[in-house]
């Protein structure tokens, strides 16, 4: 019975995750369909189609499972389990609150970021075996974005972990009697962006592209194949956005209610924020993708950094200067940027 | 408990292999790849020593950091000079690289 | 036989396989692949090792970093023309010599390491590295070697830059 314990709170964490992402998906049907002035699923399961995500996960479970004559078979069959095993593993870094967590890495940032960049290489994988132009062309755009974007991620994370002086995640929430929020906030932008970047969402979404490559790197996937790579991606939101909420947003610190509530609330509020931009942004260009990634969010990581590290060096008491220093070159990037783009 | 020979032994095979691949291999980037395997296994062996000699002043770990920061260096630039050499001679085959000047 | 030295067995069985993979495939993107993986389970020898931090650090290098940027480069040159291996050879005439070469190096590795009688800690191998001590270690001791390394990597970026970029 001891032994069958941890088995049994991993697969409570695990169903847990899954209905929560099946409820993600819904939410995404419906934010999406509201915002192009449509009602989204309407019919499955009577009450405003609650019960088309499920429906899409049994057609995934019942299509066939093809493999293209001209793929190479072996990696092929390989790629979606090198993306979705280790997105899965991340779970277990994750605290909820300072009593609900699966294990306290000391160095749990770092297996987390990790961790997710194998889910490029399981496109690059997945698009290069498909023995398909367009997928070929999907995984090259992944690869380039890994390149890209890994850096400006974990340079934002970076004047956290300075901040806090621990890699522990548990460690750095409870560090933050004020949220990092205010006194990083250019580093929370530069996350929230490399964070949409690192889960090939739209405006991101250039490894997949539909209107472009037809699906990029999954276009000859299918049935549970094609699912696992879609369930992928959502676990890895499940675990970038609670990053977020971690390092940025104070974890489950919070007046009146209970801790774990107020992780799910800004959970929520970070999963809002993504649902939105993806609707509302348009798809960037390969070459915009670069500019954004190298000319302004990796310079913005580092100029994060060295204001912070000077200011915890030079500075006593150093919050308010770095929350105040921070904002101020914050707006005048912005304004500076509005003036150029004119 | 593992002895500390069998990572000693395992990591000289490793870099048995490596050797091998450099020098029977013709494509420059499955040299590379070989010369990585060589560095990881001068890695395993600075972390086995670093456990099991002086665990307390972690001095392997910090040997393998640095090694790995100048692995990851040259194989940048390995990647570059093969990228250079491909454009102007149209091949990656370091035998037929063979004239310093084009 | 415990826990540790059968992990120990299984994660040098596929290193070691994956290594001779990668030397004697012939294709190469295959290499490539096979590169990672090995990568990665030395990865979880060095938490064997209970080095936590130097195994998040592989991953992330290997699994980041390397593997895309060598993707980049074999699609970017003209290595191999069909992925059935077909085509431009990636070996050359010497495989003897340098089996023999290799397997001379070994014997003497061996012949001069099995016999040493290492000084091993008495609390070795159990004690957990701990990331803060580490740092504190590196930005003591190993300052100058730090600041070398930084010098390092940006002359070997703006190298990269020099090298790739298109003369017009």
């Amino acid at each position: 019975m001891a032994i069958a314990l941890p088995f049994l709170i991993a697969l409570a964490l695990v169903i847990f995750v899954l209905s929560n992402i099946v409820f993600f998906m819904w939410a995404e049907f419906k934010i999406s369909g509201r915002v192009a002035d449509r009602f989204g699923p309407m019919e499955t399961g009577r009450w405003h189609g609650w019960a088309q995500p499920l429906a899409d996960i049994l057609k995934f479970l019942n299509k066939e499972d093809i493999i293209p004559a001209n793929a190479d078979k072996l990696i092929f069959r390989v790629a979606p389990f090198v993306g979705f095993i280790p997105v899965v593993m991340v779970l277990a870094a994750i605290p909820y609150t300072n009593k609900i967590f699966v294990r306290d890495f000391d160095i749990a940032v770092f297996f987390v970021i990790a961790l997710s960049s194998f889910t490029f290489v399981s496109m690059v994988m997945g698009g290069w075996a498909s023995g398909n132009k367009y997928s070929l062309l999907g995984a090259f755009r992944a690869a380039g974005m890994l390149l890209s974007y890994e850096l400006p991620l974990g340079l934002a994370i970076a004047g956290v972990v300075m901040l806090s002086a621990t890699l522990s995640l548990i460690g750095i929430v409870q560090q933050q009697t004020v949220w990092n929020i205010v006194l990083q906030p250019i580093g929370f932008l530069v996350f929230m962006v490399a964070m949409q970047a690192e889960l090939q969402r739209s405006p991101f979404d250039l490894a997949v592209a539909e209107s472009e490559l037809v699906a990029g790197y999954s276009v000859e996937y299918s049935g549970m194949r094609y699912a696992m790579f879609q369930l992928g991606e959502f676990f890895g939101l499940w675990a970038l956005a609670s990053m977020a909420v971690l390092l940025f947003l104070g974890g489950w610190h919070g007046p009146y209610l209970p801790g774990i509530v107020w992780f799910f609330i800004k959970f929520y509020g970070i999963f809002l924020f993504l649902a939105f931009s993806r609707v509302s942004v348009p798809r960037v260009r390969p070459d915009q993708l670069m500019d954004l990634g190298w000319k302004i969010l990796l310079p913005s990581a580092l100029v994060n950094i060295v204001i912070t590290a000077t200011l915890i060096v030079l500075v006593p008491h150093y919050q308010v200067p770095l929350a105040v220093s921070e904002f101020v070159i914050l707006i005048a990037a912005l304004y500076l940027m509005r003036r150029v783009l004119k | 408990m593992v002895p500390l020979q069998y990572y000693i032994i395992m990591s000289a095979i490793l870099f048995t292999i490596g050797i091998y691949g450099v020098l029977a291999r013709r494509n420059a980037i499955l040299v590379l790849l070989s010369v990585e395997i060589m560095f990881n296994a001068v890695n395993i062996n600075f972390m086995a020593f670093s456990a099991y000699i002086t665990p307390a002043t972690m001095v392997g770990q910090i040997y393998t950091i640095f090694a790995v920061a100048s692995g990851a260096a040259e194989i940048g630039i390995g990647l570059a000079i093969i990228l250079l050499i491909y454009r102007g001679r149209e091949t990656v085959n370091v035998d037929e690289v063979n004239m310093l000047k084009w | 036989m415990s826990g540790q030295l059968l992990a120990f067995w299984a994660l040098s069985f596929v290193i070691l396989s994956g290594a001779l993979y990668i030397v004697m495939t012939k294709n190469i993107m295959h290499a490539v692949f096979m590169h990672l993986l090995t990568m990665s389970m030395i990865a979880a020898v060095y938490g064997l090792l209970h080095a936590d931090f130097m195994a998040a650090m592989q991953v992330l290098i290997y699994a980041g970093a390397v593997t895309a940027m060598v993707v980049f480069a074999l699609m970017l040159t003209k290595s191999q023309s069909r992925p059935d291996g077909a085509g431009i050879a990636v070996d050359n005439q010497q495989r003897g010599a340098s089996f023999l070469t290799a397997a001379g190096f070994l014997a003497v590795v061996i012949y001069v390491l099995v016999p040493q009688k290492w000084a091993v800690h008495e609390a070795a191998p159990v004690v957990k590295s701990d990331v803060a001590a580490m740092g504190a270690i590196i930005f003591k001791s190993y300052i100058l070697p730090f600041e070398v390394i930084s010098v390092i990597l940006l002359a070997a970026l703006i190298g990269v830059i020099v090298l790739a970029r298109k003369e017009d």
